[in-house]
């Protein structure tokens, strides 16, 4: 492998999912316990125990490191998942833990004190003076930035606060109030801060008619594609809306983050490392998001330019943007 | 297990003409297999919730009924309605095998609309999930069935799966002799517009002689 040029985050959803992230060329992976502790809590997805250990073996004979995301916010008067999740990670030997909730940041804190603390996007933590907070009372080493913030901001950001930043490098986006979004709570009756799955797939249905599809949430549709049009995952922000007679994406429209074109400019900016979103993707994914953009770091690192890849066909509605990066927030 | 590509041209070709009792004997046989090779696979299809999944491969006559959430875990091969189902996943064969041996995500797939999901969702994505945990082959799979005659039984499937793609790209080059481009296919537009023409005339003297005899009815009254 090359000298580092960022640090490369790669998620995994299964043990297989790990290894092919291994494999493929990840400096370091994320993943989470089969449970309401991990905002990717689906059906068949995750960890227990014993695969978490097998993995970070794995990961740790090839010289990886391997986060744990216990990122959801516990639900009233049920701290035990949460608290119990963070004594695992530590037992099986988790290169850090990322958490979001401040009492499991304070349980960390003081039960696991030698444990690397990461401040997880679900916190939403996006100026100065909320990362300097986590900092200084629960030692955060790391913040992973909400997908908001244009270049400039995050390199604002690296200067004034001295912390590690981790910002998204490919995956979903949306209007992001991570952390602080209940809107697919109002169609399905479970939060995603608490269940750990924005449109659980208990709710969700896939209806064909007469070649369209229409995707639903709970009892509304949130979407029609036509015969061919790609289609996107059924969470309400990007639903198409009718708004005055015309059907349109109000919030967001289905397009996948991706920033390979702008490595040297995030490297500028003093970012740490970029994280892969998607551990609810198969190994497939993994494999090749995270070979394309290993590639492209190593080419980075030896003053090269990157190998042409195209990632289209692994983003949401077959479309790529640079979300924020470029343009801020509206 | 070893990882080697599937025989399409065979499979497709034993799907279609072996009957559906002798493939039903080979599934359970897979399933057992399974059981013994992939116990970790076999107990998380189990802790799904209770279900039946049919799978209906677009280019081949049968469909396959998985019940997961249950043991023992049960796969049915059928060529007919396959009865009361929690959920569908439809596509060409290539592709269901592509998507079981993790060569591709099935995200993707249902972005670029080649993979249709139907029923309950969380059945599926459980289903997928539990699939891509494992590193399947489905030759693999297959050739474990022949015990220690496996090397000699991969041999076998290798050479029947060339000579029937080889035999499908000639009968695909015979059709195109026989219908060569230039054959004009029949007008079915001007057909069915004579057809509509013979039906109004036929009705028209129907209604003649409707009211021929009408009229000598009331006369004979």
């Amino acid at each position: 492998m090359s000298p580092r040029y960022l640090e490369l985050v790669c998620p995994a959803g299964t043990p297989a999912a790990l290894r092919a992230a291994v494999d493929a060329g990840a400096d370091t992976v994320y993943c989470g316990f089969r449970d309401c502790t991990n905002a990717r809590n689906y059906p068949g997805l995750n960890f227990d125990p014993d695969e978490l250990r097998e993995g970070i073996g794995y990961a740790h004979e090839r010289g990886r490191h391997v986060l744990v995301a216990i990122n959801t916010f516990p639900r009233a008067g049920d701290q035990g998942p949460w608290q119990r999740a963070v004594d695992e990670a530590a037992a099986a030997g988790a290169d850090a833990v990322i958490l979001a909730d401040l009492g499991v940041l304070d349980y960390a804190t003081r039960r696991h004190p030698g444990l690397r603390r990461h401040l997880s996007v679900q916190a939403s933590a996006a100026n100065a003076p909320s990362i300097a907070f986590y900092r200084e009372h629960f030692g955060i080493r790391r913040v992973v930035l909400p997908r908001v913030l244009s270049i400039a901001e995050v390199a604002a950001l690296v200067e004034e606060t001295g912390v590690e930043t981790e910002v998204f490098a490919f995956g979903s986006v949306g209007p992001m109030s991570e952390g602080r979004c209940f809107l697919s709570s109002y169609l399905t009756g479970l939060s995603p801060t608490s269940e750990g799955a924005c449109a659980p797939a208990s709710h969700v249905a896939y209806v064909e008619r007469n070649g369209e599809v229409l995707s639903r949430l709970g009892t509304t549709t949130l979407n029609r594609f036509a015969p061919g049009e790609p289609a996107a995952y059924p969470t309400p922000c990007k639903g198409r809306y009718v708004t005055l007679g015309r059907a349109s994406y109000l919030f967001e429209e289905p397009v996948g983050l991706n920033a390979l074109g702008f490595l040297p400019e995030l490297k500028a900016a003093g970012v740490t490392a970029l994280k892969i979103e998607g551990r609810q993707r198969s190994r497939a994914y993994v494999s090749q998001v995270v070979g394309t953009f290993r590639a492209a770091l190593d080419a980075l690192a030896r003053g090269e330019p990157p190998p042409a890849a195209a990632l289209t066909g692994e983003t949401e509605g077959g479309r790529e943007t640079a979300g924020a990066y470029r343009r801020g927030w509206r | 297990m070893e990882r080697s590509e599937p025989p399409l041209a065979l499979l497709r070709s034993a799907a279609t003409v072996l009957p559906p009792a002798i493939l039903n004997r080979l599934a359970a046989a897979v399933v057992r297999g399974l059981e013994r090779t992939r116990p970790k696979l076999i107990a998380n299809f189990a802790q799904l919730p209770a279900a039946v999944v049919v799978v209906a491969p677009t280019d081949l006559p049968y469909r396959f009924a998985l019940s997961v959430g249950r043991r023992p875990v049960a796969l049915r091969i059928v060529d007919g309605d396959p009865g009361p189902a929690d959920a569908g996943v439809s596509g060409d064969v290539a592709t269901l095998i592509d998507l079981v041996e993790g060569r591709i995500d099935g995200d993707s797939l249902f972005f670029r609309r080649d993979l249709v999901i139907s029923g309950d969702t969380a059945v599926v994505v459980g289903l997928r999930n539990v699939l891509d945990r494992e590193e399947l082959s489905v030759a693999g799979e297959l050739g474990a069935l022949c015990g220690p005659l496996r090397p000699q039984a991969r041999a076998v499937a290798r050479a029947l799966d060339r000579a029937l793609d080889g035999l499908g790209r000639r009968l695909a080059a015979m059709h195109r002799t026989l219908h060569p481009p230039g054959d004009r296919p029949p007008d079915v537009a001007a057909e069915i517009d004579r057809c509509r023409g013979e039906i109004a005339a036929l009705t028209a003297r129907l209604a003649a002689l409707e009211a021929r005899q009408k009229r000598r009815d009331e006369r004979d009254a």
